[in-house]
């Protein structure tokens, strides 16, 4: 009878901790065990000629660490292991790849072309793509150290994401207005394409197609399992809801705005998305009404369930781990502002020193056990 | 019936027309007249470098895309050196004509110091999302950054009781904020 029992409650918390797992690995959360990470937000500044990459930890929100990396670093992107970190340095055309378990540069590449930007990495951590303001995105391969692949998107190379199987690869060139394609550094032709390249990394980096979105690609934000992509787009104060598997627009959300506001950014386009609350929601910034909005996105057209009044030009939004609070930059105001994702409040605003301008950032569970080390 | 909505459309289309030649005869080239003009008081902006903020109004001409939109912009009224001199105000829209973030006036010596034309220790107008740097002392010229041109300019009208009027925005700033 005691036999029994025991049996019964080994299976019932063997059941519970498969159970619990597989939801972890379904949402994407999670790549390593509970206790074995610790939590830490990396934030560029572009404006600091020094220490212009903070760390934070995350539970208590204080600053642990300032490092000098690269000038205006901008892409920051890391494999599923989270153990390194991969910046771009706009002014020195430069890669650098971060220790996050030291928080330390471990090595620097160049030859990335004018103005590195926003970059991404496969989950494995073998390739990274490092789009240039000058067109096109460089394929590196981490592991011998080269450049395996040009891709030209005739845009501005400016985001990349790349899905949680590695399989494909989405390239979002910005389009610009002619002031963009003034520069003397620039020599491609170019069409202002209005439309994501898809490439597929198993294929040999071959662009395999393009996801039509009306106007210039903002920033992106993919949902963990894929299916769903969510982005900014020009002259849109508000996000587009994309079908990934169909390559397909299907919905937009535009933000509830008063007339006053609607009479001052008729131009203007939402910057800085994010997914939150296990899928449920989505928050992203008004760059010119200083306001963060939320929608839920279970329902198509995504509603809109809340705003907040942030500080100064707020242009990246990143959720933390668990998708339960919201980090927003805010460098017109040299400050961050954290908000509970549960209780829908603001839980405190991080100063930042003046003309700093905090800017692009990156939430990682980095390992803190050598065992749980996969990168290195 | 027909003649008297004929004459109706007609005479609508002609006050339309009256109102849109008469913004464009009575502002000053490559400017265009605001709803309402703007009045400050001239001891807000006794100081020089301390700018007072306002918002301006437009309504679009019928040659526009699209007629009849209501345009509100910021802008700062602001003096660059001491005394009564009406040169020596400025009045300019905050919103960068690159990604309409709005910019910010630095008249902090160090990190004016850091900053591109750094040659020149005047106060700027710098745009937190992106860098663009404007010269103040020059009315939001372009320095430096992704902006392809200055900040846009508010016209600074009569001074009248102590009073100043901006009742004048650049043509361009319709199309762009």
């Amino acid at each position: 009878m005691r036999l029994r029992q025991l049996t019964l409650i080994v299976g019932l918390v063997l059941l519970t901790t498969f159970t619990m797992r597989a939801q972890n690995a379904q949402v994407g959360y999670y790549p390593h065990p509970p206790g074995t990470t610790h939590e830490k937000l990396y934030v560029n500044s572009q404006g600091a000629p020094i220490n212009n990459l903070t760390i934070i930890d995350v539970p208590t929100l204080k600053v642990i660490k300032k490092m000098t990396i690269g000038a205006e670093p901008h892409g920051v992107a890391a494999p599923k292991s989270q153990d390194v970190l991969y910046i771009s340095s706009m002014h020195d055309g430069t890669v650098q790849k971060i220790d996050t378990v030291k928080d330390e540069i471990v090595k620097v590449w160049g030859g990335f072309g004018v103005e590195p930007e926003e970059n991404d990495i496969t989950p494995d951590g073998r390739f990274l793509y490092q789009p240039s303001y000058a067109g096109y995105w460089s394929v590196f391969d981490t592991q011998k150290e080269e450049i395996v692949a040009y891709i030209h998107t005739l845009g501005i190379g400016h985001n990349t994401l790349i899905d949680a199987q590695g399989h494909f690869a989405y390239l979002f060139p910005l389009k610009g207005d002619p002031g963009h394609w003034r520069r003397p550094s620039l020599g491609l032709a170019r069409t202002m394409p209005n439309e994501v390249t898809v490439v597929d990394i198993t294929k040999n980096h071959q662009v395999v197609g393009t996801i039509p979105v009306g106007d210039g690609p903002r920033p992106p934000i993919l949902s963990a399992d894929g299916k769903r992509m969510y982005m900014n787009v020009d002259r849109l104060l508000g996000f587009l809801v994309i079908d990934v598997p169909a390559r397909k627009v299907i919905s937009k959300a535009t933000f509830a705005l008063t007339p006053d506001e609607q009479a001052s950014g008729a131009n203007a386009h939402a910057h800085g998305i994010a997914i939150a609350n296990n899928g449920k929601e989505v928050w992203t910034n008004d760059t010119v009404h200083n306001t963060t909005y939320v929608f839920d996105v279970t329902v198509l057209p995504p509603k809109q369930i809340a705003k907040f009044p942030v500080g100064s030009g707020p242009y990246w939004i990143v959720p933390s781990q668990d998708g339960m609070t919201i980090f927003v930059a805010c460098p017109g105001s040299d400050e961050m502002v954290v908000f509970d994702v549960a209780a829908k409040k603001e839980k405190t605003r991080l100063k930042f020193p003046a003309g700093d301008r905090p800017t692009r950032m990156i939430d990682l569970a980095v390992p803190v056990t050598p065992a749980a080390r996969t990168s290195r | 019936m027909v003649r008297r909505t004929f004459l109706g459309l007609g005479l609508m289309l002609l006050g339309f027309s009256r109102r849109a030649w008469a913004q464009l005869a009575s502002a000053s080239p490559g400017y265009y007249r605001l709803t309402h003009p703007v009045r400050i008081r001239l001891d807000t902006v006794s100081t020089p470098w301390h700018p007072v903020s306002f918002v301006a109004e437009a309504v679009l001409p019928q040659t526009s895309p699209t007629p009849g939109r209501r345009v509100l912009m910021n802008g700062v009224l602001y003096r660059k050196e001491s005394g009564d001199d009406r040169s020596a105000l400025s009045a300019l829209c905050v919103t960068c004509p690159h990604e309409l973030c709005e910019v910010s006036l630095v008249t902090d010596e160090a990190r004016l110091a850091r900053m591109s034309g750094s040659d020149k220790p005047n106060p700027k107008f710098f745009c937190g999302c992106h860098g663009s740097v404007f010269d103040a002392l020059d009315d939001g010229s372009w320095i430096s950054g992704p902006a392809d041109r200055g900040l846009f300019n508010f016209l600074v009208g009569s001074i009248t009781d102590g009073t100043v009027e901006i009742d004048e925005v650049e043509v361009e700033t319709l199309s762009v904020v």
